[in-house]
């Protein structure tokens, strides 16, 4: 049964119940789980720590790159184990804890099959490679298994990839632009691709249709912009730059979008603190700091104004959700 | 939370005499966890500038340490009014921040005297104090951290860097299970209890990290006694040995039950396994006192505290990678075992014992 630990303790915090009658409170709240609760976590437990265990071990072992067993064998280990995983996921009943736990076992075995093969051939590949060819060997069973959890570890390893092929190319935008561009705009094109298409395919699809992840995605995306819009600031590109721009009409599609189209504080508190930000910085980047302090207060005071406007706007949208 | 929860508890409570009257939050909502944040974040903002502000203003006072002890007085003083009147959690952060500047200030007057094991030490004192006397949620839990912070960079220089990580899960779970014995100071030992976890699962999650202040901090010469490494593992153990105790003791399980005897058992075997990754077990034993206690915050804690030990533990040079590897692969097939066992041989033996039967069968 559902606890009530939450209210309770809301409860308890405003002096409404009296300390002998507490362990009744605790009871009728249902605080302390039932024994099938208990078998239930302590099952589920168990099982994600052998998973990920298992899972982290074997790339441990290969990280090692233990001299004593020949590479066949190192082979054989990793992909019997990895055949292995995917027999248990096939055998299990789908979209259940252990076929979700063999799932994600074989996809970390699967990358230190991957590392294994680049370590032993020294194909000469470069890093962002192997985590590119990992995402893309896990795609097929994401798209069969529709596991959200996979789905995030896959745009994980887009961005990983991404992010090591920036090291290696400094300019990776060269075959577009002339000049140098800042590689955080491939960073936000693939992520508010991602945001966009699974904010579409959501609305026809249940199993897409859970909260965090899509939040996880706008986290990530809004953060990109935020912080591309802070650098345009900072380094004094506002006119020469898209950043600012872009950052508005991203604000504009989440307002539209959780506050028109439906409504989601998280989205709509993401982007007061983005807006709070930025205008800061721009204020900030505006005033000439002459050493007495002055400017601090007039900054301080604007954050101020902004933060409780912001809070004072998502009390009155949750009053209209409730 | 939502209101129609609130409303049903409001009434379940009604109905058995505890609570009398009208639902007091009927018409109140609370602010969800993001709304907080937001809050908390624009706060602290405002508040860096405000005191970028006053130490524009006042910044003779840093060349004196008299002028900072007295500063900070004041800062703490203010932060302390601020926080004891009703507040929104805009200007609760507000305190916090001008809290943190004294904190700054005390810390500045203090390491330019003396930078030694007494300065920490002093300072260890004062956030303990400020933990007990703040009325406030997030200053205790800060002050908390800090202080186990201050105290183990003591013990660092002292020759013992394990210690506190192991014995500070005795506290917590003492604390964790009595969450709603001590009613009249629920909201300062809620504030404690947290510090106390986020601090034990930091020291737990950093070994290296403690490794590297050991050999920055401490000389031979400070060492008091010198505890032999297997002590603490063993500390650790008895400490798993402990917390497992009192949750079967707080679910009304026999010690000699023989399904007490098995989790015993089951707890002696991980605990071995998992004594040179400590992280491991202290992850675990926070998640079951959260899920005891229906605390999702002490779950996601010990979640995201075993992830995060994951990936640090790759880089832990003490042992090499295979041992690592062996470590985990065991630590697997143990965990996969006892699930097994869990499902095969629990229904069983909780068929034989009246107290628990058909509990355990799906």
């Amino acid at each position: 049964m559902e606890s009530s630990r939450g209210e309770l303790v809301n409860l308890i915090e405003q002096e409404k119940i009296a300390k002998d009658n507490i362990k009744q409170a605790i009871n009728i709240a249902n605080i302390h789980p039932a024994p099938k609760a208990w078998f239930d976590f302590i099952n589920q437990l168990l099982l994600w720590l052998g998973c990920v265990s298992l899972g982290l071990s074997v790339i441990f072992f290969i990280a090692h790159n233990w001299s004593e067993i020949g590479r066949f064998a190192k082979f054989a280990l990793v992909e019997i184990s990895l055949i292995f995983a995917i027999i248990v996921y096939v055998k299990t009943k789908p979209q259940t804890n252990a076929s979700n736990g063999a799932l994600i076992t074989a996809t970390l075995l699967l990358g230190a099959l991957m590392a294994l093969f680049g370590q032993t051939y020294q194909t000469g590949a470069d890093p962002w490679q192997l985590f590119f060819n990992w995402a893309l060997f896990i795609l097929p069973w994401a798209l069969i298994a529709r596991f959200t959890s996979l789905w995030i570890i896959w745009l994980a390893l887009l961005n990983i990839a991404l992010a090591l092929y920036c090291d290696v190319n400094t300019n990776p935008l060269s075959l577009f632009f002339t000049n140098k561009v800042n590689p955080l705009w491939l960073f936000i094109g693939l992520n508010s691709f991602i945001f966009a298409c699974w904010h579409t395919l959501s609305l026809s699809r249940t199993w897409m249709k859970k909260t965090w992840a899509i939040r996880v995605i706008a986290l990530v995306t809004g953060t990109l912009i935020t912080e591309n819009a802070l650098l345009a600031i900072v380094d004094d590109y506002i006119i020469h730059t898209l950043a600012l721009p872009v950052w508005g009409v991203f604000l504009g599609a989440i307002y539209w979008l959780y506050r028109k189209v439906s409504i989601d504080l998280f989205m709509l508190s993401g982007a007061c603190l983005s807006g709070i930000v930025v205008l800061t910085a721009l204020v900030g980047n505006g005033v000439i700091f002459s050493g007495d302090g002055a400017e601090y207060l007039l900054i301080s005071i604007i954050v101020i104004g902004l933060g409780s406007g912001s809070a004072f706007w998502l009390k009155q949208v949750q009053q209209e959700m409730n | 939370m939502t209101t129609a929860k609130q409303s049903r508890l409001w009434q379940a409570l009604s109905d058995a005499n505890i609570v009398e009257g009208d639902d007091p939050t009927r018409n109140t909502l609370s602010s969800p966890w993001y709304v907080k944040a937001l809050l908390a974040m624009s706060g602290w903002l405002g508040a860096i500038f405000i005191l970028a502000f006053i130490l524009a203003i006042f910044s003779f006072f840093m060349e004196e340490a008299i002028a900072c002890f007295i500063m900070n007085f004041a800062l703490f003083s203010g932060t302390y009014a601020i926080l004891s009147t009703p507040k929104s959690e805009f200007f609760e952060h507000l305190a916090l921040a001008f809290s943190l500047a004294g904190q700054a200030l005390f810390c500045w007057a203090l390491f330019s005297q003396n930078f030694d094991h007494n300065s920490w030490l002093i300072l260890g004192v004062l956030q303990a104090i400020l933990a007990y006397v703040m009325p406030s949620f997030l200053h205790r839990l800060f002050s908390t951290a800090f202080a186990v912070a201050a105290f183990e960079i003591v013990l660092i220089s002292y020759g013992q860097p394990y210690i506190l990580g192991s014995t500070l899960i005795f506290p917590i779970v003492w604390l964790g299970l009595r969450e709603f014995t001590f009613i009249k100071h629920y909201q300062r030992n809620k504030g404690v209890f947290y510090g106390l976890v986020i601090a034990m699962l930091a020291l737990n999650s950093q070994q290296f990290l403690s490794e590297d202040l050991f050999a920055l901090i401490s000389t031979a010469d400070d060492y008091l006694i010198t505890i032999s490494p297997w002590l603490i593992q063993g500390i650790f153990i008895a400490a798993a040995l402990f917390t497992n105790q009192q949750l079967l003791q707080k679910n009304s399980i026999k010690l000699n039950d023989k399904l007490a005897i098995a989790i015993m058992l089951i707890t002696l075997i991980l605990a071995f396994i998992t004594f040179k990754a400590p992280g491991v077990l202290a992850g675990l034993i926070i998640m079951l006192l959260g899920f005891n206690q229906s605390n999702r915050v002490a779950i996601g804690l010990g979640t995201i505290s075993l992830l995060v030990y994951c990936s640090s533990y790759y880089y832990y040079m003490e042992e090499t990678l295979l041992f690592k590897a062996g470590l985990l692969f065991i630590l697997g097939a143990v965990a996969l075992v006892c699930r097994l066992a869990l499902i095969k041989v629990l229904p069983r033996l909780a068929l034989t014992d009246n107290h628990h039967k058909g509990a355990y069968e799906k």
